[in-house]
């Protein structure tokens, strides 16, 4: 690269500086992680909760979390912001998930999903279709859910995920263990609760992603049948 | 025939799916984190009355200042019970 193009266009700060920065009082760099990371985050805790009220929650969270801990997270290893990050929105997911956690029979969540029976046939037919394929997608593993969100609404790449499948350590009962931490518990701590997946291939990704979508597909079908 | 339906009802919540997260991240429109943070602080700076309008009809804004006042709002009560009888005395 020239000094021209460096110029013009300057390496992105890794996220260890802008918290450095923002450490060191410059208001603009806690800015600049809060938008790296916010679609991504709110991504994860849609992929775990399937509800964009309580994902966007678990996401401010996570984030807020950083910016009280901002002084004292051990910045000195390369990713650390971003694993804090995910673990952080990982758990005030879960946290929201325990606080909600209601069984909701198939019919009564039909119903309150078309709270409009005044509507014409054909939008009422659509917006069950779209119910059950809901009710599909929570009935995934988390695991192949996540897949889902990450691939399909994220735009992530296939090697992304599973270096976010590692990150999270992505075995529930791991993951609820976890949830019983408060958010905002140090890194350090909080990886001891969590073991990799083991899915570090592309092709790791890829097969879940077919699997989800052979079980969505089996599943709605049967709700239709 | 179902398989064909299935198609189009998933590829329906993608897209919906899609623009209900885009819609709910940061927008060109919304506050920045640092100054919804400012004006969380008890004594914040002026509100902007574009600000103020915006905030009504954004809940990613509105969400995350609430949450940032109620985390000041915790600090101070903290503060106050680590202090009991009053405000601390004024440095000599």
């Amino acid at each position: 690269m020239t000094e021209g193009q460096t110029l013009m266009n300057p390496e992105p700060r890794s996220d260890e500086d802008l918290l450095r920065a923002a450490r060191a009082g410059e208001t603009r760099a806690f800015d600049a992680l809060f938008e790296r990371y916010e679609r991504l985050l709110l991504r994860i805790a849609y992929s775990l909760l399937l509800d964009f009220d309580a994902a966007q929650d678990a996401a401010q969270e996570a984030l807020i979390a950083l910016s009280n801990n901002r002084a004292t997270l051990n910045v000195d290893r390369p990713g650390a912001v971003r694993a804090y990050l995910i673990t952080c929105t990982r758990n005030a997911a879960f946290d929201q998930w325990r606080a909600h956690q209601k069984p909701v029979p198939l019919d009564e969540e039909l119903l309150e999903s078309r709270a409009m029976a005044e509507t014409a046939l054909n939008d009422l037919l659509a917006e069950e279709q779209y119910a059950i394929l809901t009710i599909c997608l929570r009935r995934l593993p988390h695991k192949q859910r996540l897949v889902v969100v990450l691939r399909l609404l994220g735009d992530l790449l296939e090697d992304d995920i599973a270096r976010l499948l590692a990150e999270l350590g992505w075995a529930i009962q791991e993951a609820e263990a976890a949830a019983k931490s408060p958010t905002g518990q140090k890194i350090e701590e909080i990886a001891i609760l969590t073991t990799p997946l083991g899915i570090t291939t592309v092709g790791g990704v890829g097969n879940l992603l077919n699997k989800a979508k052979e079980a969505l597909r089996e599943c709605f079908d049967k709700q239709q049948g | 025939m179902t398989t064909d339906r299935f198609d189009a009802v998933f590829a329906d919540w993608q897209t919906r799916a899609r623009q209900e997260l885009d819609r709910r991240a940061t927008t060109p429109a919304c506050l920045a984190f640092s100054r919804l943070a400012a004006l969380a602080e008890p004594l914040s700076p002026p509100w902007d009355e574009a600000e103020r309008h915006h905030l009504e009809g954004c809940r990613r804004c509105r969400s995350l200042y609430q949450r940032l006042h109620r985390l000041r709002n915790r600090e101070r009560e903290r503060t106050r019970s680590s202090h009991p009888g009053g405000d601390p005395p004024p440095p000599r």
